[in-house]
């Protein structure tokens, strides 16, 4: 339906987080070779889930339409778990690499701590799992039809946009709070995560009836959000200080005039 | 301080990097070469589906029929679309007056006009013309059932630039001053347009399309139809414009390595044959052969491309000659008649007489077996498929007629043919040009004497000349329910009766034209069955069990006709036909097809290709009077003399 909506659902889907890339990401070459190392192991996942649903799907009933729902939400349920231990599986890596990292470098300290990989592996992790979900979609999206000639509902772009962009930011926050879990040995924040996600993904089952899929995903988000804030070591007492500019290590770290 | 954090920042990034190496080495690379080889092999085992998304939004049209751009020395006719297809809302148009949403007073240009084609009219489609701003396309419902009333595409005066009535023939006679053949002709089929128009049939796709506009962009009660619109995208780009000087210019431009052709002339076979065979490797005029041509036009056209069953403008008459053909094939043996009889069917007639003109252009240039003077007389059928209470009349041209007598004993056989036979042949009794008919062409080069059969007095009974519904229905062609194909291919339908009529006329006058005896005439008469199956063949199914028997096949033998040897008492030798299960088979070796220009295993043997070879001889002068600008560093001194160039 013309470049306005290719345009504006991009930019609604990968808006924010291209935004966070650019400010906090894209100075630290460390930064962004983690964040695309964490989109490759997301990629990954996808690849193991996929094989796996494509070899079911192939030795199924290809007519029982029961059955093929069924699949589905197997494949969702499945690709979920595998994404999940896939980050893990990238923690893993992480601390292995930050251990050997602090005794080949000269200096003392680590160049990037475990919360900084939290959320860049979290965004890779959003990234890529935005652009699988909605390139397809604004690809069909530059011609010049729009959904509805067989009656789906108008706003199929719009919410996929939507969905896409709550998809990433919650990438984000999982990250954190799963890495922070991790660290501390909470079993049960990890436990969370991996529910929370999958509540998430099986949310999309209400489509095409958006309002049951999306208002809850915000609202996970938010509580996501929240969470993570404190996880990262936030309260409202520095969030006061970084807004009124106040925060003395914030400004030193990035050069800023008091 | 940052040039510091950044150098240790590439250094950190590049110890980073080899950690990761080691790692990655060790663990994921191999687990994904493993992962991405397997789903590779199950991709290509499945193959990729359509897109899904793309499915909920686009509906595709399964039959549809384009009109294309035709160009000629001066202008372009036909459609033409933007290179990525016209986009409009659609609307179905109910009465003319309801082009004033389109043109005027819709809110949603362009629009996309879906016609039934009761609206398909002249003054409907100039309209739409000239809005051409607000209009995106247009869409014809083409009905299962003929209209009721007559209309046709083409001009009122077909190929008025091309016959024989110029102005300096005959200004009388020009451009139909004294008939206008086609009267019901609207000329849309030569009209040029800036959008598409297609065809379609009505079918599903057809009630999808009406449903989709009643569901969405109707405007109910005077208020206007909300977005989203349903909306319609056809593409039908066309590659030539202006006329044919610059398509043609542009086909032959040797720019790039693969030269794109923009358009190709218009180009089919005549087909020819004669009762007495004629030598075609000796071309140019034969001695003593006097040959009677019988012709007959193949072709037909519509406003849409592909779309020509021309019933009433072609298929009769060839058919009506084939059969004569076919009932001449006793008499033409048995008892040869002195004349040879030439039959001669005709393609691109509807385009400025193509095939007659080229075969016309052939005689004169010494191409063609015989000769324009070789020819005695002309009888052309034309559209003899209406004729209403069995009259068939005979047309031709009053200004070569006033010098020849040949006419007039023509037209004395043609009505002695038609004797005592159910139809009746005669002249339109006032002085009237000949209608559109490849005679014409061969009037142009010569006064040859000839006759034009047709089924009409003046203009056309033809109501539907070069259009769509000029059909298997228009011809009264129909069959009693319930018979499978093979038996409507054998059964006689009343029109197949009339035809063999006329075709019995056709053979027995050109028998006798051609000097045969009168006391034969009895025995010629064209067979209904024949005919029938012809007609089946050509306007209903052409995959029949008849025309599978005619169509060559090579499956097991070829076939060839061999001269074979003299017998011992004769010069002449005795051919035969020789069937063969020999075959050819390509001797290319199998480097060229792999590719594989350094194989070791097969011949890479190739030829260069050459310009000219030749070689040729002359004297040359001595060195002396050669004048030399560069220095030559080598001694060129002639021996013992003085040169003109110093030493260096």
């Amino acid at each position: 339906m013309t470049a306005s909506v290719f345009f504006g659902c991009t930019f609604i889907a990968f808006g924010p987080a291209i935004a966070l890339f650019l400010f906090t990401i894209a100075r630290e070459p460390l930064r962004v070779i983690f964040l695309i190392a964490g989109a490759f192991f997301w990629l990954v996942s996808l690849l193991l889930a996929s094989l796996v649903w494509f070899i079911s799907v192939q030795i199924s009933n290809k007519d029982s339409a029961a059955q093929q729902k069924g699949l589905l939400v197997f494949g969702v349920v499945l690709s979920v778990l595998l994404q999940e231990a896939f980050r893990f599986a990238y923690y893993k890596l992480l601390k292995k690499a930050n251990e050997g990292l602090l005794t080949l470098s000269q200096e003392e300290t680590m160049p990037i701590s475990i919360r900084q990989l939290a959320y860049v592996s979290g965004l890779g992790f959003g990234f890529m799992s935005g652009a699988f979900s909605v390139v397809n979609i604004l690809a069909d999206s530059v011609g010049p039809g729009t959904i509805g000639i067989h009656g789906d509902s108008q706003h199929y772009f719009l919410s996929s946009a939507f969905m896409t962009m709550a998809i990433i930011l919650l990438h984000m926050f999982w990250g954190v709070v799963f890495f922070d879990g991790c660290e501390k040995q909470r079993w049960w924040a990890v436990a969370a995560v991996v529910a929370s996600h999958l509540i998430v993904s099986c949310l999309t089952f209400q489509n095409p009836e958006y309002v049951g899929s999306l208002v809850p995903t915000y609202v996970i988000l938010f509580l996501m959000g929240v969470w993570a804030f404190y996880a990262a070591g936030g309260s409202l007492r520095n969030l006061k200080l970084c807004l009124t500019c106040k925060d003395k290590d914030f400004l030193l770290a990035n050069h800023r005039p008091r | 301080m940052p040039n510091q954090e950044d150098g240790s920042a590439v250094e950190q990034m590049a110890l980073l990097l080899s950690c990761y190496i080691s790692f990655l080495a060790r663990t994921v690379v191999k687990v994904l070469f493993v992962c991405v080889c397997v789903c590779v092999y199950f991709i290509f085992l499945a193959g990729v589906g359509c897109n899904s998304v793309e499915k909920k939004i686009y509906v595709n049209l399964n039959y549809t029929v384009p009109c294309v751009r035709l160009l000629n020395a001066t202008h372009q006719i036909g459609c033409q679309s933007h290179l990525s297809g016209n986009v409009g809302v659609l609307h179905v148009l109910e009465s003319e007056e309801n082009l004033d949403w389109v043109l005027h007073s819709g809110l949603t240009p362009p629009y996309l006009v879906i016609l039934e084609s009761s609206l398909f009219t002249r003054s409907i489609m100039m309209k739409l013309k000239n809005g051409s701003s607000r209009v995106a396309g247009v869409a014809v419902v083409t009905p299962n059932a003929n209209p009721s009333q007559g209309t046709s595409p083409h001009t009122s005066c077909p190929n008025e630039n091309t016959g024989v009535y110029t102005e300096n023939y005959d200004p009388t006679m020009a451009r139909c001053n004294v008939t206008v053949w086609n009267p019901l002709g609207t000329g849309l089929s030569y009209e040029e347009f800036d959008f598409p128009i297609f065809a379609m049939k009505e079918d599903n796709d057809t009630q999808v399309i009406r449903q989709c506009y009643m569901d969405h962009n109707r405007a109910g009660n005077g208020s206007t139809p909300q977005y989203p619109l349903c909306a319609m995208q056809l593409y039908s780009h066309m590659s030539a414009v202006t006329d044919t000087a610059t398509c043609m210019r542009r086909n032959n431009i040797n720019f790039s390595l693969s030269p794109e052709m923009v358009c190709d002339p218009l180009s089919d076979f005549n087909v020819w044959a004669s009762t007495r065979p004629l030598n075609n490797t000796a071309k140019g005029h034969k001695e003593g052969e006097s040959v009677v041509l019988a012709a007959a036009r193949l072709d037909s056209r519509s406003f849409f491309f592909d779309i020509a069953p021309g019933a009433e403008s072609g298929v009769s008459g060839f058919v009506a000659l084939l059969a004569a053909a076919h009932a001449l094939r006793n008499a033409t043996q048995e008892a040869p008649p002195p004349r040879n009889i030439l039959y001669a069917f005709f393609h691109g007639e509807t385009f400025d007489y193509i095939g007659s003109s080229r075969m016309v252009y052939d005689m004169e240039k010494n191409n063609f077996a015989v000769d324009l003077d070789n020819i005695h007389s002309v009888l052309e059928v034309g559209q003899v498929g209406l004729h209403a209470e069995s009259r068939l009349w005979l047309h031709s041209d009053p200004v070569s007629r006033k010098n020849s007598s040949v006419n007039e004993e023509l037209i004395l056989r043609l009505q002695s043919a038609a004797s005592g036979l159910n139809v009746s042949v005669e002249e339109p009794g006032f002085s009237q040009p000949l209608p559109p008919s490849s005679f014409q062409r061969f009037l142009r080069a010569r006064p040859i004497p000839g006759v034009v059969i047709e089924d009409h007095r003046s203009a056309f009974t033809n109501s539907f000349y070069e259009s769509m519904y000029d059909n298997a229905e228009y011809l009264n062609i129909s069959y009693p329910p319930d018979l499978t194909p093979d038996e409507q291919l054998e059964y006689v339908t009343d029109t197949a009766k009339a035809l063999t009529e006329v075709a019995t006329v056709v053979a027995r006058t050109l028998y006798i034209q051609a000097g045969g005896a009168e006391s034969r005439l009895g025995s010629i008469n064209a067979d209904p069955q024949m005919v029938t199956r012809i007609l089946y063949g050509f306007l209903v199914r052409s995959n029949n069990s008849w025309f599978q028997q005619l169509i060559p096949s090579d499956l097991m033998y070829s076939y060839l006709w061999v001269q074979g040897a003299a017998p011992p008492n004769s010069t002449e030798r005795v051919g035969f036909c020789m069937r063969s299960a020999a075959r050819l088979s390509k001797a290319l070796s199998p480097a060229f097809d792999l590719h594989e220009y350094t194989s070791k295993d097969y011949s890479t043997w190739t030829e260069s290709r050459w310009k000219t070879i030749k070689g040729r001889i002359f004297l040359v002068a001595s060195h002396e009077l050669e004048v030399n600008f560069w220095a030559s560093p080598a001694p060129r001194r002639l021996l013992g003399g003085a040169s003109f160039c110093p030493p260096l």
